[in-house]
């Protein structure tokens, strides 16, 4: 297996408080030894049914990228085009399973980000805030922002009707050595400011993906980092609930590809 | 696993909160003093500070400063968190400056948002919540270059997302002209007679959802008909 991928999401302080139910969804899956995907949504605390909408959405993105790498060789994969279509799919699913609970689409208004991985290339797709930090050798850098938004609550959700004006899309992103994407409950403590956007926050960034790099391939790793969300430093940050996913690629050690 | 905490390995970027920052437009002109309207106004004032600390997230968050408006406009608080905020007896005497006060209004939250933005304080859609019984002494509806101004301000704040303006109307307030200057989305509600403390309730309540919510378009806020007369 050439990744590891440890995710999890925790239930915020305010969603407790109000008898709401977690909202953020994530879904990954290795499909192939080279090919991984990753997707994490975060469902809109004043619609209804939004924590149903970032599952379907999030279980919708894995399932088209399995189906997409059954029917493509791996030299023929776009990956920006495979990410833009995993947002199609989770759009059309979010738009069965309204139809399946006769309810509004916006009822289901959540956040997506989409990741796809074939070897040390990424690209993401992304609807609302959140964001992607990557590595390469050098640097840490942002693969993909937070959308733009004037005001920390409000985001263009993936159900609005024009929502593919909100949409982005990265280009490739090579030579990545490892990555994290989060929900909106981490982003103030991961990102800086900067007067152009946002930068990825070194002393928060650096330590998880060493951390999750130095780690033990077991299912502890999962219980961490679901302690880490819930540690008090990241309550206090934010009552929001948490998702963060870290993607590490194992067959990379101390600068040399192993394959 | 053998590592130390990881929580302990890691720093946060913007350890502050959040703000939430609310104006409160108050009318003291004379109208106000009849039927005992300005000393509910002055109860609820302390009804909705002691309401918001409370409740731990919207006292951390909200960021409250209130004017008042009668021949003049006056800030008798300035931005700051609720529990430094002292509400003061109000009086009522005088007419009724609302387009000036609306004007401070705007100005003080643009002031506000840039030193967000200078300190890089992250923050939520401001608010402006105008409480008035009668109609504005210091325009007339579509007369001169100041109602203009005034309209204009406030519709292009609401629909550029600069703001969001509530009117509450106190019977006897002049509906028609209340409903021109507020944004066509969001018309003035009439308050039921009496129910400024339900009123002030529902606003304490409508900023711990706003302080702990994430929106698409619009936060859905609590029913206001508690105290607002809807079926208008």
């Amino acid at each position: 297996m050439s990744f590891s991928i440890r995710g999890a999401s925790v239930v915020g302080a305010s969603h407790v408080k109000n008898n709401t139910p977690c909202q953020d969804a994530l879904a990954y899956k290795i499909i192939a030894p080279f090919f991984a995907v990753i997707a994490v949504s975060d469902g809109l605390g004043t619609v209804e049914k939004s924590d149903l909408g970032s599952h379907a959405a999030v279980q919708a993105v894995v399932r088209f990228a399995e189906d997409y790498l059954a029917a493509h060789p791996p030299d023929q994969i776009d990956l920006p085009t495979v990410a833009k279509q995993t947002m199609l799919a989770a759009r059309t699913a979010l738009v069965e399973t309204a139809l399946a609970l006769q309810c509004d689409l916006k009822d289901l208004g959540c956040t997506l980000i989409s990741i796809v991985m074939m070897r040390d290339s990424m690209a993401v797709a992304h609807i609302g805030d959140g964001a992607v930090i990557a590595r390469n050798d050098t640097a840490l850098f942002i693969a993909s922002a937070p959308g733009e938004s004037e005001y920390t609550n409000e985001v263009d959700p993936i159900t609005a009707n024009n929502w593919q004006a909100f949409l982005r899309i990265s280009p490739v992103i090579n030579e990545v050595r490892d990555a994290m994407a989060f929900t909106d409950g981490c982003q103030r403590a991961a990102l800086r400011k900067t007067k152009d956007g946002c930068e990825p926050f070194e002393p928060f960034c650096r330590p998880v993906l060493d951390y999750f790099r130095a780690s033990d391939n077991d299912g502890n790793a999962i219980a961490q980092l679901e302690n880490f969300l819930s540690s008090k430093k990241l309550r206090e940050n934010s009552d929001d609930d948490k998702t963060l996913v870290v993607i590490t690629r194992e067959d990379y050690s101390d600068g040399q590809e192993i394959f | 696993m053998a590592q130390k905490n990881l929580e302990d390995m890691i720093e946060i970027a913007n350890p502050e909160q959040m703000h939430n920052a609310v104006v409160l437009l108050l009318d003291t002109s004379g109208s106000m003093s009849e039927a005992g309207k300005i000393s509910e106004l002055s109860e609820g004032l302390t009804i909705f500070r002691n309401d918001i600390l409370k409740d731990e997230l919207a006292s951390a968050r909200v960021d409250l400063a209130v004017v008042t408006f009668d021949d003049e406009v006056r800030v008798i608080h300035d931005f700051s968190a609720v529990k430094d905020f002292d509400p003061p007896v109000l009086t009522a005497d005088g007419h009724t400056c609302m387009g000036d006060a609306i004007m401070k209004a705007i100005e003080m939250i643009d002031e506000r948002k840039k030193q967000y933005k200078e300190t890089g304080v992250d923050y939520y859609r401001p608010w402006i919540f105008m409480i008035t019984d009668g109609q504005p002494t210091d325009m007339s509806p579509g007369k001169g270059p100041k109602w203009d101004e005034v309209i204009s301000s406030v519709h292009e704040g609401e629909a550029k997302k600069k703001f969001s303006f509530y009117a509450v109307a106190v019977d006897p307030a002049d509906m028609a002209t209340l409903t021109m200057i507020a944004p066509p989305n969001r018309p003035p509600m009439p308050l039921k007679a009496g129910r400024f403390a339900a009123m002030f309730q529902w606003l304490s309540k409508s900023q711990a959802r706003v302080s702990s919510s994430k929106s698409g378009e619009q936060i859905a806020l609590p029913s206001p008909a508690g105290w607002a007369d809807v079926s208008t």
